[in-house]
């Protein structure tokens, strides 16, 4: 199948009414929890999780991507106009999109952050329809070895990039993942471990629990304790469609911004948010006038807006073909498959084209559905914002116990939410990164797998690591990542610099 | 006497533990590994990361130490996160309804200054509105408790 004949069959995937349906829902969801400070795409995903259960895979699939890069055409909402980013990858919209809404131009910013998303997001839907095959044809000829490979390096740069805190903690708590991992039966010999005689962990650490509660639960807990009275900038919007000459300047940055947004975003540990600060560094060094950056120039919001969500669907690459999450939320996906007894990787493209193809469709019908959604419906938007926290608040709770509890009918999945809960709440406190204990539990018993197949298929060698290409190529990449805040300190040391190594 | 970070310490103490008990499971050997093999790497793995972290941070000046929590909201969250395990714990024997009133009621009065009736009856509605539409329509058995429903 070539690759537009492909597109027109994942068109005919999306357009079947339950799926356009759950498009549109999770489009809906996601611009929601985007503009909603403080409800985050991965809480919502995660509460949602288990209520995907009785829908088809590609149903489900469908509905939590809608809500992933819904919540990136919300987040600028909220950043325009009150200055608050609903989203992470939206805290650069702020510097430009507040400053343009004080002077009375919230609507062009507005607007150029819907159009810009929605030609990055085809941007990005028609990129992931010509790279995702090559790369599927590569990765069919992967081994056991080249997994343990990719995967250690999957984790350890989203340990080591993607954390706001310290990045070696975070790699430790990538460990601990994997060690959480490993409860519960044996792969191979069916032995129990680490369960202590509670039956809760006899099948292991339910995944839904866990993420619902480092996601959703803390967060609630991390909101709670100050209540965030937020004022929406008074003005009226008028005019939301942008001016020739809004266009004329944000041509340019949309294109730069879809680019960068997409290839740094199928990059492991990346996620949305760096793109985005890069795409706001490129404009301004593109830019004649860089001194009225921050000043309300259009420029620092049509790119990094448009960066966000390109980058939103190039994680999708890995995720889609190689079976690998590049961040949190798509380790959620790749939880949401699993639970359909779907395991995403090379062979998702032949024995799935459904899901493979429809995913890919409904991304680019979605963020159609988007643009067409979100300008007419920003002012129910800026109302939604109104909502007293204090009362969202019991809302989540309720729907994380309802989420962690459905997903096997077990009380007991309530205590680890709770115990999760609290964890999430004090890892936020120390400024410790949760997604790389989520990755290493989902990841653990593929690593565990792939791992024990290598050891037997090479008789207890360890050098099979070492003798294939690829799987030498990651690991040789993993030791460059975890050393590199040596080696810049070193380099650094060279040029001059009183720098000292410094571990975080 | 410096400041020792207690979140690596717990991790390494957690180090130990996974060791000890993935020594009591059978190892196998590389050619064959056992179950306890692949835990028994991943811990020491993680104990001797987070001892050279240690070791590093131990010759290192500390930065100013800031308080975790603000007055009051330490206490704040500990009530409500005392609250919700509590809850786990009486779902089962008090089932949904029973359980989820007193929870939604308790955080309803803790984080919305409504009137105490006002509050009452809201989490009677969010209780009854998330009962239908979760036990009826999306077919999930909630415990039933000692009201038997």
């Amino acid at each position: 199948m070539d690759t537009i004949s492909s597109l027109f069959y994942g068109l005919s995937v999306v357009f079947s009414p339950f799926n356009l349906l759950s498009c549109f829902i999770g489009c809906l969801l996601g611009t929601l929890v985007g503009v909603l400070p403080g409800v985050g795409p991965g809480a919502t995903i995660a509460i949602l999780l288990p209520l995907t259960y009785k829908m088809s895979p590609t149903v489900a699939v469908i509905l939590l991507a809608g809500i992933y890069y819904g919540a990136q055409y919300g987040g600028s909402t909220t950043s325009i106009l009150l200055n608050i980013p609903g989203e992470s990858t939206s805290v650069v919209t702020c510097l430009d999109g507040y400053q343009m809404a004080r002077q009375g131009r919230g609507g062009p910013a507005l607007g150029i952050a819907a159009f810009g998303s929605f030609i990055a997001g085809t941007f990005g839907v028609i990129m992931l329809m010509l790279i995702a095959p090559a790369i599927v044809s590569v990765a069919l000829r992967f081994g056991s070895p080249e997994y343990v490979g990719l995967i250690i390096m999957s984790l350890s740069m989203v340990s080591f990039l993607s954390s706001s805190g310290s990045r070696f903690k975070a790699l430790l708590l990538g460990i601990v993942g994997l060690i959480l991992g490993t409860v519960g039966n044996d792969p191979i010999y069916g032995i129990r471990r680490f369960s202590f005689g509670i039956t809760t962990l006899y099948d292991g650490i339910e995944l839904i629990p866990v993420v619902v509660g480092l996601f959703g639960v803390a967060e609630v807990l991390v909101n709670l304790e100050i209540v965030v009275r937020s004022e929406v900038f008074q003005t009226k919007l008028k005019g939301l469609l942008p001016n020739w000459k809004d266009w004329r300047d944000s041509v340019k940055p949309i294109i730069r911004g879809s680019f960068i947004g997409f290839f740094l975003g199928t990059l492991p540990g990346m996620g949305a948010i760096v793109p985005t600060f890069i795409s706001y560094a490129v404009e301004k060094r593109c830019s004649r006038t860089p001194e009225k950056f921050g000043t309300g120039m259009i420029e620092g919001v049509a790119g990094p807006e448009s960066c966000n969500n390109a980058a939103s669907e190039g994680a999708f690459v890995p995720l889609l073909t190689l079976g690998i999450p590049p961040n949190g939320i798509m380790a959620m996906m790749l939880g949401a498959l699993m639970i359909h007894g779907i395991t995403p990787g090379p062979l998702l493209l032949t024995e799935h084209p459904d899901i493979f193809w429809g995913v890919i469709a409904s991304m680019w019908v979605g963020n159609a559905m988007l643009l067409v959604l979100n300008l007419p419906l920003i002012g129910i938007w800026v109302k939604v914002l109104r909502i007293p926290y204090g009362i969202l608040a019991p809302l989540i709770i309720l729907l994380c116990i309802i989420g962690a509890y459905s997903a096997e009918g077990n009380p007991g999945d309530v205590l680890v939410l709770m115990i999760f809960g609290g964890l999430g709440y004090l890892m936020k406190k120390l400024n410790l990164d949760s997604v790389p204990l989520i990755l290493g539990l989902i990841l653990g018993p593929m690593l565990e797998e792939h791992f024990r197949r290598s050891l037997l298929f090479s008789k207890g060698s360890f050098t099979i690591f070492f003798n294939r290409p690829i799987a030498l190529g990651a690991l040789v990449v993993t030791v460059l990542v975890l050393l590199s805040p040596m080696l810049v300190s070193l380099l650094r040391r060279k040029a001059g610099g009183d720098y000292e190594i410094n571990i975080k | 006497m410096r400041k020792l970070d207690l979140d690596v310490i717990v991790l390494l103490v957690f180090s130990l533990i996974v060791c000890y008990e993935s020594l009591r499971l059978s190892l196998g050997s590389t050619w064959k590994p056992g179950p306890g093999l692949f835990p028994l790497l991943l811990g020491v793995t993680l104990g001797v990361l987070s001892l050279i972290f240690l070791l590093a941070k131990g010759f290192k000046q500390d930065k100013k130490v800031t308080p975790l929590w603000s007055p009051g909201s330490g206490k704040r969250v500990l009530t409500i996160l005392g609250a919700l395990c509590l809850y786990s714990v009486v779902f089962s024997f008090l089932g949904y309804l029973i359980s989820t009133f007193f929870l939604t009621f308790f955080l309803l009065s803790l984080s919305y200054s409504g009137k105490w009736i006002r509050n009452g009856i809201t989490s009677i509605l969010i209780c009854v509105v998330f009962y239908i539409v979760f036990q009826v329509l999306f077919d999930i058995r909630f415990p039933s408790g000692i009201l038997g429903i």
